[in-house]
């Protein structure tokens, strides 16, 4: 069984029909990259899986862990292991970033039937992912993404998911914004998350990332359909080529 | 209303004992029964009726009833520790609640029963002047606390004297068998060079009767003088509360004021911050919560008289249920008050389709040479603010209070008086069913 599965999906926002009947399947332990030019779905995607309102599904179905995702609030799918990193992190100005993340860890938890970490716990938790990750002791005192630098609220997601340790990992253009150093850094807490029962879907515009984090496979979105799949030399040419190579049926 | 207050006015004036005070007090009751209760068809009363108190017949607390409360004394206890406190019950002084002892030099805190024996000449020169101030005239409520005044919180600090400790002035109601009125009066005095920081609180017990708080409070601050004044209003929830605060400032003198205002079914206050010399500076801020059916209405007025003073406000509001508030900010700058800077802010949260919001911030600027800002927001929660929480599995409802306890503690982090802060809070975290507060409070103000 797939650990996701979309089938014929059709998503509409405010009225207008984004995605056209996508297909994806996502095994445990696979690393998807999709690509795509500006417009194609790809946020639409993500936002979608991670159950957004306002993304009104026509068509289609989705299944995680092969239940039907789509019946389910999205704290009801972040409880069941979804995890979308955003691509413009929300500030949360008064709420703390620590006390955010540690109610969130213990949703999660509570709904895995685990107990509730305390206080004293949770700190040496996070305090060794932030270390995975370079950053600075100071954000665990900071409000939410609040004041925070773009390469900065983008470290902060990947911490999130690092402590939250979910089974599907979206990653919406996580290296936007993100000088190389910064880059790598991201890469690898990533990297450390990869095993044989988590997937992850990376949305991006650049090969770049997919340098230091490596995919099973490459997917093209485009005008709401995944077009083509190949796997991560597809990457390669599309950054040559672009994605006109892609629409001229060359890349067969 | 007039044959039941015209009664209890003559039972009243018998037990009065000064002779100034009887035809002060006479002039009083006469603008009361002239004016009548405020109607929403004056302007200055537009949104707020009071038509459930003028239909209901209030009675003057007597010492039993209060003695009664006293019972409940739990709540009518001081908030901090180590405060000087002036402690009410239905009006009524409780000398054994209060703490007064060892006050510094040139410190006097009186309850104003007491002030009128010890203090006579310059209380009977405070009545005389608040008899000739036009909001005894042209207020109706006003007037009626005037008439009815016989205690209340009598503070004066001498020229450069201290208060090292805060003062509370605790007002605690709870109505057994009758709707009952009280009528606190307080003066509160700061010659030059004075400090002071007073908590002035209202809280009360919900009884078969609703009872009302109709108090007046004055500040006078003097030369250099720096006030720090809190006021938390937690009435009973079917309570009554209209209050008046008059504030004057003297030269380069320092007023912060915080109001804070979560109880009543109705409760309305009429701030005036009067700066008359050079160089005064105020703040004021505020945060009111409704819910329910309550309303909820804060009149604040900042009047520049003079040149070089600056003042800024900030309120905000929530409102949830079918509640309404009403905001009122005037700022007021006078042709002579030229270099004044000013700004004025009113932010309200919708947490309910019901709620209403009536919020007017006005400037009026008679002078040319000034720097004035000011404005008002009313919105909803940020609903991708709320996505996010729930995208890392936060309960939605847990996530929409907890935006509304930022949005609210906001407001509560400019109250320096840590201990203060940190309780107002945790009512906060109370009434938005966030548990695990012991830890909130610590981790969400980092």
């Amino acid at each position: 069984m797939a650990l996701l599965e979309i089938k014929n999906l059709h998503t509409a926002v405010k009225g207008k029909e984004i995605l056209k009947g996508l297909n994806l399947k996502v095994n445990a332990g696979e690393v998807h990259a999709i690509m795509g030019p500006n417009g194609s779905g790809k946020s639409t995607l993500t936002q979608g899986i991670a159950g957004r309102e306002g993304y009104e599904i026509t068509q289609g179905e989705v299944l995680f862990e092969g239940k039907n995702l789509l019946e389910l609030e999205a704290e009801e799918r972040a409880r069941a292991g979804i995890f979308l990193g955003f691509q413009y992190p929300i500030e949360i100005p008064g709420v703390g970033n620590t006390y955010f993340l540690k109610t969130a860890l213990n949703a999660i938890r509570k709904e895995q039937g685990l107990s509730e970490v305390d206080a004293m716990e949770f700190l040496q938790l996070i305090k060794e992912k932030m270390k995975l990750l370079e950053m600075d002791e100071k954000f665990l005192k900071r409000n939410v993404n609040e004041g925070f630098s773009g390469g900065e609220k983008k470290r902060n997601e990947i911490l999130q998911m690092l402590v939250l340790e979910p089974k599907l990992c979206l990653l919406d253009e996580t290296d936007s914004g993100l000088d190389i150093d910064s880059l790598k850094i991201v890469a690898s807490g990533v990297n450390s998350l990869r095993n044989s029962d988590r997937a992850m879907v990376l949305v991006t515009h650049y090969q770049r990332l997919l340098d230091y984090i490596e995919p099973d496979f490459v997917h093209v979105l485009k005008d709401g359909q995944i077009i083509h799949s190949g796997d991560k030399e597809l990457a390669y040419h599309l950054e040559e080529k672009g994605y006109g190579w892609v629409l001229e049926g060359k890349a067969s | 209303m007039t044959e039941f207050y015209q009664k209890e006015f003559q039972k009243f004036q018998q037990g009065v004992q000064e002779a100034w005070l009887k035809p002060i007090q006479e002039k009083a009751f006469a603008s009361f029964e002239n004016m009548g209760f405020p109607t929403t068809q004056q302007e200055a009363w537009k949104y707020t009726s009071v038509k459930a108190i003028a239909e209901q017949n209030f009675i003057l607390p007597n010492a039993g009833s209060a003695s009664a409360a006293s019972q409940n004394h739990d709540q009518a206890q001081a908030l901090l520790e180590n405060s000087f406190a002036l402690v009410f019950i239905n009006g009524i002084f409780q000398p054994q609640l209060s703490r007064c002892n060892d006050l510094p030099a040139g410190v006097t805190i009186l309850p104003l029963s007491q002030a009128m024996i010890q203090d006579e000449k310059a209380v009977q020169q405070a009545f005389v002047k608040s008899s000739e101030n036009k909001d005894a005239q042209e207020k109706a409520f006003v007037a009626w606390n005037q008439a009815f005044a016989q205690e209340g919180a009598w503070i004066h600090l001498k020229k450069n004297a201290l208060l090292d400790r805060p003062l509370e002035l605790i007002y605690f109601s709870l109505s057994n068998g009758h709707a009952q009125v009280a009528h606190p009066r307080n003066f509160i005095v700061l010659e030059s060079g004075a400090k002071l920081q007073v908590i002035e609180s209202y809280r009360g017990m919900a009884g078969e009767n609703a009872y009302l708080n109709n108090s007046v409070t004055d500040f006078h601050v003097g030369e250099n003088a720096q006030l720090k004044h809190y006021r938390v209003q937690e009435e009973a929830a079917n309570a009554f509360h209209i209050a008046s605060l008059n504030i004057v400032q003297e030269r380069h003198s320092q007023v912060e004021s915080h109001n804070i205002a979560l109880g009543a079914a109705m409760a309305r206050l009429e701030l005036e911050a009067r700066l008359q010399a050079s160089g005064a500076d105020c703040s004021l801020h505020g945060l009111y919560f409704t819910r329910d059916q309550q309303h909820i209405d804060n009149q604040t007025s900042i009047d520049h008289a003079v040149p070089h003073c600056t003042s800024r406000e900030f309120y905000k509001g929530i409102l949830d249920d079918a509640s309404q508030a009403v905001f009122n900010g005037r700022i007021l700058v006078r042709p002579d008050a030229q270099k004044t800077v000013s700004e004025l802010s009113n932010r309200n949260l919708l947490l309910s389709k019901k709620a209403v919001i009536n919020t007017k911030p006005l400037l009026e600027i008679f002078a040319d040479d000034v720097k004035c800002a000011h404005g008002a927001t009313t919105g909803r929660l940020d609903e991708s603010q709320v996505f996010y929480l729930r995208s890392r599995g936060i309960d939605p409802q847990w996530a929409r209070n907890l935006l509304t306890y930022a949005f609210a503690a906001e407001s509560l982090e400019s109250i320096e008086l840590t201990v203060l802060q940190e309780k107002l809070k945790q009512v906060l975290l109370e009434r938005l069913n966030l548990k695990e507060s012991a830890l909130l409070g610590e981790s969400l103000a980092q």
